[in-house]
């Protein structure tokens, strides 16, 4: 079970950053083994990448694959706050920030949350520069 | 040009006349001529050609530097400085040979820290790290740190007006020195800045530069050329509670220009550094970085700091609103965001680009590492990006570019870095070496840190009024040619 690739732009760089930690947990490895999507997450303004799970194994590559089951437009500001510790999925998206295509998907959307979202939660809980103040 | 005689190094005193005398001087054990001691001081990371020294010696006290030196002048010994071993451009490769006087292993004492006004005296051999230790645990002040390794010397680098985290508030770190001690070539020992008093009247007088003649200048920027300076009094700065530091993802280099100095103009920053995000991939592993269609060009790091959360808030909002004017009069493609939540995702990695002292990894860990180094004009920095960006791509190596606003954007900084394969990529690199040279020269750019090979270029470009002031200055200080002979062609 693993990220058989290594992302060559910074988003994916983040991306597996965050997500690699998590593959040591069996109950999120389980998630994953189920989960045989292709999920797309765009930052508004920059760029997209097309994270795919298959089997257990998670590509993330530059760009958007046309054939994705899910595709999430995050806001810069709502991508800084999840990675801050402070916004989640669901907050966001509810204010606009987190912008979802293929909605009807509802179950997709749920299992990729609660894939990414103990990532993203453990990528914060020990902030590295933790006498770093965020003040925008 | 001035010539530069290729001497026999003992010419007027046998070798082992010289080596007797200088264990007398430094005890048996700081002094070698041994091939296997020697070869460490023969290079350096860049492509300057290298060269064995005859000897080292390893002082431990100023009395032995002026033995030595008078000892030199009179037998026209050449002396290298030498402290750290993290030199660049062949500075301290003895190029016609001569003696290595190692200041990092025992000159290495913070002598003293006034609190009050905010100076420390210190030794040539004192590290970034050592001092930014000494500070955190001692006192509530701070040292500007550089992108060097914490094991750099900040004397060494102050004397080569290197910069810091804190040029963009203070300029480079030439400018922080109140005062200096330095061995002539007489070998008699001279002090310069506020500390010129003598000592009948008044010890330790080390708190200003000015407003007498600022000989300090005689030292400054000469690569050990002038004599050896053995003590610095350097400016501390308040340590303040809250830090913050943001990012700018910015899309085009006129944007990343503009961002830079703007942002160094609002007085609000301790550092505005810039780099492509090829480089933060390099930190990832990722050895050639192709940049992808859509990702941004640079990425700005600015640090800010205060000491009440509100003055710090009112800051980031100075800057923010300075951002967004120039987002929105350029409609430029730019994104503003707190630092910390990036480098949570990105790891560790991508910390030690502001959590300094640090080793910047895609600067060392290959066995070669060269640039050229310049203070800028800050009106000129979108041009340089893209030249020599465009550059990197042509010669097919992975682009490294540094920029900084310093001292409120008076002037900056741009450093094409360039690390490669010592013994295969050489010859490329010294090419590529050449044209960023022409264009940072088209672009009104002065380098520093000089190697021999880009002295030799500039020099034919000066002001040859200027050349010969220089060269007489030279004389002066140096009439026998012993101090770090051939840099700068003299």
């Amino acid at each position: 079970m693993s990220i058989i690739n290594q992302p060559q732009d910074l988003l994916g760089l983040a991306i597996k950053n965050v997500l690699e930690p998590i593959l040591e947990d069996e109950k999120i490895l389980k998630k994953i083994e189920e989960f045989n999507k292709v999920v797309v997450m765009e930052l508004t303004g920059l760029y997209p990448i097309t994270i795919t799970f298959n089997k257990g194994l998670i590509s993330i590559d530059y760009g958007e694959k046309p054939k994705y089951d899910l595709k999430l437009i995050v806001s810069v500001d709502a991508f800084t706050g999840m990675a801050e510790g402070k916004g989640g999925l669901i907050s966001s998206f509810l204010k606009g920030k987190i912008k979802v295509k293929k909605m009807h998907r509802i179950f997709t959307l749920l299992k990729f949350k609660s894939i990414f979202f103990p990532a993203i939660e453990k990528a914060t809980e020990n902030p590295i520069l933790e006498n770093l103040h965020n003040l925008l | 040009m001035t010539d530069v005689i290729k001497r026999d190094i003992f010419e007027y005193v046998e070798k082992e006349t010289a080596l007797n005398e200088l264990e007398k001087i430094f005890g048996k054990a700081n002094v070698s001529d041994k091939p296997h001691d020697l070869y460490p001081y023969s290079y350096d990371m860049t492509e300057s050609p290298h060269h064995m020294p005859d000897m080292i010696v390893i002082p431990e006290n100023v009395d032995q530097i002026s033995r030595f030196v008078k000892y030199c002048d009179q037998y026209r010994i050449p002396i290298i400085p030498y402290v750290s071993g993290n030199n660049v451009g062949g500075l301290t490769i003895p190029e016609y040979g001569g003696i290595m006087c190692d200041m990092g292993k025992k000159m290495n004492k913070i002598i003293k820290i006034n609190e009050s006004l905010m100076y420390a005296i210190l030794e040539p051999g004192v590290t970034f790290g050592q001092l930014d230790a000494y500070l955190k645990n001692h006192t509530n002040l701070k040292y500007g740190l550089a992108y060097a390794p914490p094991y750099a010397s900040v004397v060494a680098n102050s004397l080569l007006s290197g910069l810091t985290n804190l040029s963009c508030c203070y300029g480079g770190m030439s400018d922080w020195l109140n005062g200096l001690e330095a061995v002539i070539h007489t070998g008699e020992v001279v002090r310069t800045g506020s500390c010129f008093i003598s000592k009948e009247y008044r010890e330790d007088n080390w708190f200003v530069r000015y407003p007498i003649p600022d000989l300090i200048g005689l030292f400054m920027c000469w690569q050990g050329m002038t004599g050896i300076v053995t003590k610095a009094a350097v400016q501390l700065w308040p340590r303040k509670k809250y830090n913050t530091a943001l990012v700018a993802i910015v899309y085009g280099s006129e944007a990343c220009a503009e961002l830079i100095r703007e942002f160094g103009r609002t007085e609000c920053c301790e550092d505005v550094s810039a780099v492509p995000p090829d480089v933060v991939k390099m930190t990832f592993g990722i050895e050639y970085p192709e940049k992808q269609p859509e990702e941004p060009d640079w990425a700005i790091i600015i640090s800010m700091s205060g000491n009440s959360e509100e003055l710090l808030r009112a800051k980031v909002n100075y800057v923010k609103k300075i951002f967004e004017e120039i987002k929105k009069k350029n409609n430029y493609r730019i994104f503003l965001s707190n630092f910390g939540p990036f480098v949570n995702v990105l790891g560790k990695e991508f910390a030690i680009y502001y959590d300094l002292p640090n080793i910047i990894t895609p600067l060392y860990e290959w066995d070669g590492c060269t640039w050229i180094g310049s203070y800028a004009n800050p009106d000129n920095l979108g041009p340089l990006m893209e030249k020599c960006y465009n550059l990197f791509k042509k010669y097919e190596i992975g682009p490294i570019i540094y920029m900084k606003s310093m001292k409120a954007s008076h002037y900056a900084v741009f450093r094409p870095i360039v690390r490669y394969h010592k013994g295969r990529e050489e010859e490329k690199v010294k090419e590529l070496q050449h044209e960023f040279l022409e264009v940072m020269l088209e672009y009104q750019c002065v380098p520093y840190k000089t190697p021999r090979w880009i002295t030799e270029i500039v020099r034919k470009r000066c002001d040859q009024t200027w050349i010969k002031l220089l060269e007489n200055v030279k004389k002066m200080m140096d009439p026998n040619g012993i101090f770090n002979p051939g840099k700068w062609c003299l």
